[in-house]
């Protein structure tokens, strides 16, 4: 019953303070920043067809350990990513490589690395980039 | 054959009716994606009417008549069952706000759902590409699709409605522990203790290790659901319950994969299992050979009923993943020993996990559950149950100590709320003379 009381008590303490910011990996449903995160995402899903393939990167961007996950924050915003934009196929920036060769670049507080991306729209808190043929 | 067996009480009827249920579902639609239907709503409306249909035709009348006679709810209910009531209540309020949704969730369950609500399918083509290894594109499909067949019903993906599964199999756990708790004549105040119990504790662990949405509500609810079927003797309603509980957990997760083959050996090599007609097999186990046609007619029976489901699910589902090729590397390697003090070490750090208030130190009460004679084949499921989750810990191509840091609480939620269940049938046991259960 204590261990009850504490965990419920705790996690509407949590729940209270979800206008926190917190990194990537500790994101949660209806926290501050996945509600900014989710808004340039909504931005974005209102700009492309689905099924288009899509590159996207973010700061703190690395490699992630495969099946270990590896903890990185770009890692965590591209899953929350592909979560949010289901109609679409969203491939790490570092990952896009032919043939699998992205036609947009979605990016996420940070410019396009490089000319070859021509941009598409400012979002809020992002980019939409074409990829340059 | 009937599901449920006589002495099955309501609670555990309804467990074992929606584990044969979700089972259909899932049956239904892998043959949907196998003829290359689309899933549309209609479609599995009216398929899903013509399977309660055909189960109801070919129930037999006096099999009915006399289920209709036990299909009372429970008339004891008292201050556990109230508490495990508040329990599961404030963890489903908390599930419906999203807040505890295991991270998971997003990374890989509630994305496939939405997936294949999407493609109206298992989107293969999109479980195959190469970045996707890290939605686990090897699991079992069965709670994606739970989440894809309840947006199809709603028409849109709507994440609190996804969370009641979680809800739902967190009722149907309770339901399970109680009734294997009434099976086994624990006294009142015992039934009553243990049902709060581990539904405080499970909440508690749901709640704070965010668990809500995720597929380990599953495999806590198969182990528990075994426990009465592997309390009586073998019998052909046990068989069928084992069968359909092994699919469940086959179809769930991939620790339900060997869960399932555990269930199926352990249900199939109990000794007692009686022939038909009482013919032959007394005291035997299903190693010695039958004597009789009858006996023979008896084991294929018992064979049917436990394999079938099972195969059923796990067939095209392994057929899939070679297929496709979506097995993925890292899941295993070779056994290697020298993981023992880092693993060691994470697991000792991890029975102090925050959200079990060293509950899960009750894992260690697991070797009493062989002390009352009922109880070992569900104490030797879960020991099995537990080696292989050491053997992956000593094997899996990845860092053991984030492996054990990332999934132990996880895993604990598997093999409590079962090991808790039978700690309290034993404790009760050697404190007061064994009862009857109920009629």
């Amino acid at each position: 019953m204590v261990a009850f009381v504490a965990e419920a008590t705790g996690e509407l303490r949590g729940f209270d303070a979800r206008s926190a910011n917190a990194n990537p990996f500790n994101w949660r449903f209806g926290m501050a920043p996945v509600v900014r995160f989710s808004r340039c995402m909504a931005e974005a899903r209102a700009l492309l067809p689905p099924g288009t393939l899509v590159a996207f990167v973010s700061p703190g961007e690395g490699a992630a350990g495969r099946g270990g996950g590896g903890g990185n924050d770009d890692f965590f915003r591209w899953r929350w990513a592909a979560y949010l934009l289901p109609e679409l196929d969203l491939v790490r920036l570092q990952d896009a490589s032919p043939p699998q060769a992205p036609s947009y670049l979605l990016t996420y507080r940070r410019e396009a690395p490089g000319r070859r991306f021509e941009l598409v729209r400012q979002l809020t808190g992002g980019r939409l980039y074409r990829v340059r043929r | 054959m009937r599901l449920a067996a006589p002495g099955d009480g309501a609670l555990f009827r309804l467990v074992l009716y929606g584990l044969a249920g979700v089972v259909a579902l899932h049956l239904l639609l892998t043959g949907l994606d196998l003829a290359g239907l689309a899933w549309d709503p209609w479609l599995l409306a009216a398929l899903w009417a013509a399977v309660i249909a055909a189960a109801s035709l070919v129930r037999p009348e006096r099999a009915r008549r006399a289920a209709d006679e036990r299909t009372r709810l429970p008339s004891d209910l008292g201050w556990g069952d109230g508490l495990a009531l508040v329990a599961l209540l404030v963890f489903a309020l908390f599930a419906l706000t999203l807040w505890i949704t295991i991270p998971d969730f997003v990374y890989h369950w509630g994305l496939k759902g939405h997936r294949f609500f999407l493609a109206r399918g298992i989107d293969y083509p999109y479980l195959t590409r190469g970045w996707n290894w890290v939605i686990h594109p090897d699991y079992p499909n069965l709670l994606p699709e739970l989440f894809a067949v309840t947006a199809l019903c709603a028409g849109t993906f709507d994440e609190p409605a996804a969370m009641l599964w979680s809800v739902a199999f967190f009722a149907l756990l309770l339901g399970a522990v109680r009734e294997a708790l009434r099976q086994a004549g624990s006294s009142r105040f015992v039934l009553q203790a243990a049902t709060a119990l581990v539904a405080l504790v499970a909440a508690a662990a749901g709640i704070g290790g965010m668990m809500a949405g995720g597929a380990d509500w599953m495999i806590a609810l198969a182990l528990a659901a075994a426990l009465p079927p592997l309390m009586r003797p073998p019998d052909r309603s046990g068989d069928l319950q084992i069968g359909v509980i092994a699919a469940f957990a086959a179809a769930s997760k991939v620790e339900g994969l060997p869960l399932a083959v555990i269930l199926l050996a352990l249900q199939w090599l109990r000794p007692g299992r009686t022939g038909a007609r009482g013919d032959s097999g007394s005291g035997s186990g299903a190693g010695t050979p039958p004597r009789s046609t009858a006996a023979v007619a008896e084991r294929a029976a018992a064979a049917a009923a436990l394999l079938v489901p099972v195969a059923a699910v796990a067939l095209p589902w392994l057929a899939a993943v070679h297929r496709h090729h979506l097995f993925q590397d890292f899941n295993s390697g070779p056994f290697d020993p020298a993981r023992a003090p880092a693993v060691g070490g994470a697991l000792l750090a991890m029975l102090a996990a925050r959200s079990w208030h060293g509950f899960t130190y009750g894992l260690f009460l697991l070797p009493l559950l062989a002390l009352d004679r009922r109880l070992r084949p569900a104490a030797a499921a879960l020991l099995c149950q537990v080696v292989f989750y050491l053997y992956v810990y000593f094997s899996a191509r990845v860092d053991p100590v984030a492996l054990v840091l990332t999934s132990f609480p996880r895993l604990a939620l598997h093999l409590l709320p079962a090991i808790l269940t039978g700690a309290a049938i034993v404790l009760d046991g050697l404190s007061v003379p064994r009862k009857a259960p109920p009629a």
